[in-house]
C-alpha cells in the first residue's frame, strides 16, 4: 500500500472534492462507532435485559456499507489500495509513468462503469419503490445511491490520479 | 465457448491486469464487468450491483472492521508495551530467552491481532535492535519474529478466517476457533527449531549480562499486569465458543474491552482513538472493497457451467482425496509468492468450494489449512507482506537475512501442516465442541 495523494496543488474542483471526501471519510468512521455501538448495545439488550432487538443486524449491515463507500473515495486519494507491483516496480522513467497513468485510467473506467451501473440501478430502485429484504425494510435505493457515489468518487480520484501523476507516484506491495 | 476455456480467459484476464500493477479491486471489477457483458449482456447489470450490495451489508464481514479496530486500539494506545514488560519478566533469566519472549508475545499479539504484517512490524520496530544489541544471531531473530508475526492470521481473531468462512460458506465462528491449537502447535514448533538450533551454535543463544537480564519485579505484579488484555481475549473468543455473542457481536465487545484496557492503563486519549479508527476504516475500505468487488465472480462460475465442470473434472481424474488435497494446497503456496492473499483467496474459494465438496473434506479443516497455507505463502520469498513488513520496519538487517530467515520458518510451517493433515483432529476438536 502507499500514501501517495495526487502531487500537484488542486484547483479548487479539486479542493471541493478532497474536502468532500474527507467529510465521508469521518462519516465512515462514524459508521463504525455506530456499529461497535449497536453491537455491544444488543449483547447487553439480549443477556442483561433479555430485551433482543430484532433490528440491530440489518443496521449493522446498512453501517458496513457506509464505512466501504463513504470511505472509498478517501481510501483512492490517498492511493491506500493494494496492488501488486512485481512489474511496475522494474520499470523506470516514462515506462513506469505511462504504466501508472494507464492503470489509473483503467481504474477510473472500472469504477466509473461500476458507479453508473450501481447509480442506473438506484434509480431502478427508486421508481419501483423498492424495499430492502428485511424485518424492518428500507427504501433500497438509500444504500445503492450510496455504493454508486463511492465509486464515482473514486473515479473521480483515480482520473485525477492519471492526470495528475509523476513518474514515482506508486508503490503497493 | 466451453466452461474450461472461458475460466483459462478469466484467470488469464485477471492475473495480467494484476501483474501490470492495476489496484486489485479494480481487477476483479474489470473481470466481472467484462464477463457479465460476455455472458448475460447489459441485462445482468442488476445482478453485479445486487452482488455488491448483499456483500457490503453482510453484517458478517463487520467482524474485519471490528477486529482491525480493536487491535489498532491497543496498538497505537502503547498499552502492548506493558504486555512486552510482562511477558520479558515472566519468561525469566533462560539462555535465549528473547526467543521465547518474542514467540509467547507474538502468541498473544496473535490473539489481539489479525494481522501478520503488523504483528511483524511492532516486533521489528521494538525487538529486533534489542536482539541484536544483545548478540542474538540476526538471522535467527530475523526468522523467530517472522515465525511469530505469521501466527497473527492463524490464532483467532484471524480476518482471513472470517473472509473465507463468509465466501466459503462455512461458519465463521468454527473457522475462527480452530486455528486456536494449530496456532500454538506452531508456536512450539518455532520454539522447538529455535532452540535446536541455538543448542547446535551457542553464539546464536546469548547468555544476558545482568543490565540486560529480565525486568526485576514481582512475578505476580507482571501477571496482573497482563489480566487486561487476558480479560479482552477471552471475552472476545470466549462469547464465541459458549455462542453468548456472534464474532461480530464478540469483536464489538472486544472493541470495547480494548478501550477500557487503554483507560486502565491511563493511555486512552481523543487523539489515539480518532487515528485508530481512521486506520481501521482504511484498512476496512481496502480490504472489503476488494471483497465486493469479487463476490460476482462465483455467480459467474456458476452461470458459465465452470462450477458443475470443475466437479465433474475432479470425478474424471480420480486422483483421490490425498492427491487431490495436496494439488489444492500446492498451488495457492506458489502462487501466494507473488500475489496478494486475499486476491488470491477470492479468486481460488469459489474455483475450490465444489471440489472441496466433491471430495468430502471437513469444510473447517480444509479451509483452516488453506489459510494457513496463504499464511505461509505470506513469509515465502521472493515476494510475502509479512517479510516485507519486517524489512520495512528494521532497515538495517538486509532483505538476504530477512529472505534466509524466511525460509527455515516455511520449512517448520510446512511440518506443523502435515502435522494437521495427518490429525484432523487438531483442527476440528475445538468447532466440534462448538456445534
Amino acid at each position: 500500500m502507499d500514501n501517495a495523494s495526487s502531487p500537484a496543488a488542486p484547483s479548487f474542483l479539486g479542493r471541493v472534492h478532497d474536502g468532500s471526501s474527507k467529510l465521508l471519510f469521518v462519516a465512515a468512521g462514524l459508521a463504525l462507532a455506530a456499529a461497535a455501538t449497536l453491537y455491544v448495545f444488543e449483547v447487553t439488550a439480549r443477556y442483561a435485559f433479555n430485551a433482543p432487538t430484532t433490528w440491530s443486524g440489518e443496521v449493522v449491515g446498512y453501517a458496513l456499507c457506509l464505512v466501504i463507500f463513504l470511505g472509498l473515495p478517501e481510501a483512492t486519494r490517498r492511493g491506500a489500495h493494494i496492488a501488486i507491483d512485481i512489474v511496475p516496480s522494474t520499470l523506470t522513467g516514462w515506462k513506469a509513468a505511462a504504466l501508472l497513468r494507464t492503470t489509473d485510467a483503467l481504474a477510473a473506467a472500472a469504477c466509473l462503469a461500476a458507479g453508473l451501473i450501481a447509480g442506473r440501478e438506484a434509480l431502478n430502485q427508486l421508481s419501483r419503490g423498492l424495499m430492502t429484504n428485511a424485518a424492518h425494510p428500507i427504501p433500497r435505493w438509500w444504500i445503492t445511491a450510496v455504493i454508486a457515489a463511492g465509486l464515482l468518487s473514486a473515479a473521480l480520484h483515480f482520473l485525477r490520479h492519471a492526470l495528475s501523476r509523476h513518474p514515482k507516484g506508486t508503490a503497493a506491495q | 465457448m466451453t466452461w474450461a476455456v472461458l475460466l483459462l480467459v478469466a484467470i488469464g484476464l485477471l492475473l495480467a491486469l494484476l501483474f501490470s500493477g492495476v489496484k486489485v479491486f479494480v481487477g476483479f471489477l474489470v473481470l466481472n464487468i467484462v464477463g457479465l457483458l460476455v455472458l448475460i449482456g447489459p441485462r445482468g447489470f442488476g445482478l453485479f450491483t445486487n452482488s455488491l450490495f448483499e456483500t457490503a451489508t453482510s453484517a458478517p464481514l463487520l467482524t474485519v472492521a471490528l477486529f482491525v479496530l480493536m487491535g489498532e486500539i491497543l496498538f497505537r494506545s502503547g498499552t502492548v508495551d506493558i504486555l512486552f514488560d510482562s511477558v520479558d519478566r515472566l519468561v525469566g533469566n533462560l539462555r535465549g530467552r528473547l526467543y521465547v519472549v518474542v514467540i509467547t508475545l507474538s502468541t498473544v499479539f496473535g490473539a489481539l491481532s489479525g494481522s501478520a504484517v503488523a504483528v511483524a512490524a511492532t516486533l521489528g520496530r521494538s525487538v529486533q535492535p534489542l536482539m541484536r544489541s544483545r548478540g542474538y544471531d540476526d538471522k535467527l531473530s530475523a526468522g523467530t519474529i517472522l515465525a511469530g508475526a505469521s501466527l497473527a492470521p492463524i490464532i483467532p481473531p484471524s480476518l482471513l478466517a472470517i473472509i473465507v468462512g463468509s465466501l466459503a460458506d462455512v461458519s465463521i465462528a468454527g473457522l475462527l476457533v480452530a486455528g486456536l491449537i494449530p496456532g500454538l502447535l506452531f508456536a512450539t514448533l518455532t520454539l522447538i527449531y529455535v532452540f535446536a538450533r541455538a543448542s547446535q551454535k551457542p553464539a546464536e543463544r546469548p547468555v544476558e549480562t545482568e543490565g540486560e537480564a529480565a525486568p526485576k519485579g514481582s512475578a505476580v505484579m507482571a501477571l496482573l499486569r497482563m489480566v487486561p488484555f487476558l480479560v479482552v481475549i477471552a471475552s472476545v473468543m470466549g462469547l464465541i465458543v459458549a455462542g453468548i455473542a456472534t464474532p461480530s457481536e464478540s469483536a464489538a465487545t472486544g472493541v470495547l474491552g480494548a478501550l477500557v484496557v487503554a483507560a486502565l492503563f491511563g493511555r486512552l486519549k481523543f487523539s489515539m482513538v480518532r487515528e485508530a479508527f481512521a486506520a481501521a476504516v482504511t484498512t476496512t475500505v481496502v480490504i472489503l472493497i476488494i471483497v465486493c468487488s469479487a463476490k460476482l465472480f462465483s455467480q459467474l462460475l456458476s452461470f458459465a457451467g465452470a462450477t458443475r465442470g470443475l466437479v465433474s473434472l475432479a470425478g474424471a481424474l480420480d486422483l483421490g482425496p490425498d492427491v487431490t488435497f495436496l494439488i489444492l494446497m500446492v498451488i495457492p503456496f506458489l502462487l501466494c509468492m507473488f500475489i496478494d492473499q486475499i486476491a488470491f483467496m477470492l479468486l481460488a474459494i469459489p474455483i475450490y468450494q465444489p471440489i472441496v465438496q466433491e471430495m468430502g473434506y471437513d469444510p473447517v479443516w480444509f479451509w483452516t489449512l488453506f489459510l494457513i497455507n496463504l499464511t505461509v505463502g505470506s513469509l515465502t520469498p521472493p515476494f510475502g507482506y509479512t517479510l516485507f513488513a519486517l524489512k520495512g520496519a528494521q532497515e538495517d538487517i538486509t532483505t538476504g537475512t530477512v529472505f534466509a530467515a524466511a525460509w527455515p520458518v516455511v520449512g517448520v510451517f510446512i511440518a506443523g501442516m502435515v502435522a494437521l493433515w495427518a490429525a484432523p483432529i487438531l483442527v476440528t476438536a475445538l468447532p466440534n465442541a462448538l456445534r
